[in-house]
């Protein structure tokens, strides 16, 4: 299979000896990787398939066994949107993934920056905490955080997610974001600065717009995070109005039957606006992700 | 760097105004409103003093570090200490929480749910990382180096491979418990997308999630692949496009084939990215959550984070602390096999 690749240099016989490599005819060995890659992303992609065409699909027709319903229901998701709290879901999960998104910027930013400027004691020390508590478990820290926020009164408030939440992606934040800032070189901070900008105009004009992508994944990755957190909103809300979108969802399970058309009706209108942020920076995420981890 | 040049030079009309040539220096209270003042509403009395230095270079490390570390030790750090706490102790969620010494480790240890539990845990950390790393590998390996030779490059991708790398990566952007309701759909007995194509081709599709042990394992190995391999895709191609292509060019002209230059030139290369994926990877294994409680039933099979969970619904928060604690020991311990079994020379290019 891979030799065909190793020889290269050496022509074939009755190919061209010499420039670009000749138009080549259908061979059968790309036609069956080709085959396979598409297998492979439909493999990948049916899950998404069947969440769509299984929220538009009728009662009635929900236990037949066609990949296509014959009729589509899309009163299915004005259905869903009134017999459940899913308006006021949406609302939790909007109002915390904001919430925690602006308050991780605000927190990470200047600790990144400080971090990857300065040299002072305990640095190692901070970036380490950073990457130890990364490690730590959201479900071991559960209740601990249940306690905290129990003696507090502040279960099923949105305060309680959003700081849980910022807390948890705050880690990512500092870290992605100090690699960044390390990688812009000083010397144009202190150029700005010997032009007479104070030391927070030379960060604000100077470094800020130059760390922009770096700043821009952190903030889509903790607003994502944060929207499709689980866990913190399953344990610290009971009240199923003050619950997340995600723990909503996870409520139509019942332990006797599944409606599974409105159950994928709801999940649909939960990833809409995952998809879209995801389009929009899909480049920066693959990119940033691996500024952060492979330097 | 630390010099301040908003201090050098005040601009000339101001001085006509307040000719006062060495500014007296500015008492303590002065000082300590400056401290909260930004410099520009900041009197040049106060800013002159040579203490005033001092007090911005505190100002900064508090405004920017102290902040950040008192939010972090409050919900990070503080949970982790209590968790430590309250495992030694009885607290069910009343004032009173009692020291009890060592009593809930040994529950665990006479408990055999827990057992049950961390079995299913431990399968999922030993081939979560494998099967997840390997899939990711390959992926990576066919996206950046898999395709045929183009416009006079050596390596290339095969075709349209930001198309799947997009595809792979989708499920880290979804919500756990999204994931978990879609499979639980999919691998559903009776009207499930994989029983329905194993019924068309003749097969009757076993109960994936209806209570056979091996079945539910395989189940949550797949959504658990599934749902992450996308991440190390991306990962992974990524510490392989920092490759110089040279490299892969010299083993090409010495004839090495796709497999052969994986093991011999790329693997080694990108050793260090593997490590610290499969470090990773073996920790989001070990805190299956939400993919085992939605879509698993309980009496099937849990993995230990659930049965932590539903120790917590019953109130006894002591022993489920315990849990917790038993899980990050574990995980930390992974992590440092992982790290020292891994050690290799670092290869440098």
């Amino acid at each position: 299979m891979a030799t065909t690749t190793a020889t290269r240099p050496a022509p074939k016989k009755g190919r061209t000896p010499k420039g670009r490599t000749p138009k080549r005819a259908f061979r059968p060995r790309t036609l069956v990787i080709t085959a396979c890659a598409w297998l492979l992303a439909a493999v990948f992609l049916a899950p998404y398939l069947e969440m769509i065409v299984t929220a538009l699909r009728p009662k009635e027709e929900l236990r037949d066994r066609t990949y296509l319903p014959q009729n589509l229901e899309w009163a299915n998701f004005i259905d869903v949107w009134k017999e459940s709290e899913l308006g006021q879901n949406l609302q939790v999960t909007l109002v915390v993934a904001g919430g925690a998104t602006l308050l991780v910027l605000l927190v990470s930013l200047p600790a990144a920056y400080y971090t990857a400027r300065m040299r002072y004691r305990g640095r190692k020390l901070f970036l380490l905490l950073v990457l130890v508590t990364q490690m730590f478990q959201p479900t071991a820290l559960l209740v601990g955080l249940y306690r905290e926020f129990h003696q507090l009164d502040m279960l099923n408030s949105v305060w309680t997610l959003i700081l849980t939440n910022a807390a948890f992606n705050l880690a990512f934040a500092v870290w992605i974001l100090t690699a960044y800032i390390s990688s812009i070189p000083p010397e144009l901070e202190e150029a700005a600065m010997v032009d007479g900008t104070s030391r927070f105009g030379a960060m604000i004009k100077v470094t800020l717009p130059l760390a922009l992508p770096g700043v821009v994944t952190a903030v889509i990755f903790t607003f994502i995070t944060s929207w499709n957190e689980f866990v913190m909103g399953l344990t610290l809300t009971t009240e199923p109005d003050k619950q997340p979108l995600t723990v909503g969802i996870s409520n139509f399970i019942g332990n006797y039957t599944v409606q599974w058309n409105y159950l994928f009706a709801a999940s649909v209108v939960a990833i809409v606006p995952v998809i879209v942020l995801f389009a929009f920076i899909e480049r920066h995420v693959v990119s940033g992700l691996t500024a952060g981890s492979v330097k | 760097m630390r010099t301040d040049t908003r201090v050098a030079k005040p601009p000339p009309s101001k001085k006509r105004a307040e000719p006062e040539a060495p500014p007296k220096p500015a008492n303590g209270l002065l000082l300590c409103l400056a401290f909260l003042l930004p410099p520009g509403l900041t009197p040049r009395r106060v800013r002159y003093d040579r203490r005033y230095r001092t007090l911005d270079k505190y100002r900064f490390i508090v405004g920017f570090l102290a902040v950040p570390l008192a939010f972090y030790a409050l919900f990070v750090v503080s949970p982790f200490l209590q968790a430590i706490y309250y495992s030694f102790t009885d607290w069910s969620g009343g004032p009173v929480a009692n020291f009890i010494g060592f009593d809930n480790y040994r529950k665990m240890w006479d408990d055999e749910r827990f057992w049950d539990s961390l079995e299913v845990s431990a399968l999922l950390l030993v081939i979560a990382p494998l099967l997840t790393l390997v899939l990711g590998m390959f992926f990576a390996y066919m996206i950046t180096a898999g395709g045929r030779h183009r416009r006079g490059q050596a390596i290339a991708g095969v075709v349209g491979s930001s198309f799947y790398k997009v595809v792979y990566f989708f499920p880290q952007v979804l919500s756990v418990a999204i994931i978990a309701v879609v499979w639980g759909r999919v691998l559903n007995t009776n009207s499930g997308l994989i029983n329905g194509g194993l019924e068309k081709v003749g097969v009757d599709g076993p109960a994936w999630l209806g209570g056979d042990h091996a079945l539910g394992v395989l189940s949550l190995l797949t959504v658990i692949s599934w749902s992450f391999v996308g991440f190390y895709v991306v990962l992974f191609s990524a510490a392989m496009g920092a490759i110089p292509k040279d490299i892969h060019e010299a083993a090409l002209l010495d004839g090495a084939g796709r497999a052969r230059t994986f093991f011999s030139v790329t693997l080694p290369l990108i050793w260090d990215t593997v490590r610290t994926g499969w470090i990773y990877m073996g920790i989001q294994a070990l805190d299956t959550f939400a993919i085992c409680l939605v879509m698993v039933p309980s009496h099937v099979l849990k993995v230990t984070p659930v049965f932590l969970y539903e120790r917590f619904r019953d109130g006894q928060y002591g022993y489920a602390t315990s849990i917790g604690v038993v899980l990050l020991v574990l995980s930390m311990v992974f992590s440092l096999i992982v790290m020292r079994a891994g050690n290799r020379d670092r290869i440098e290019y």
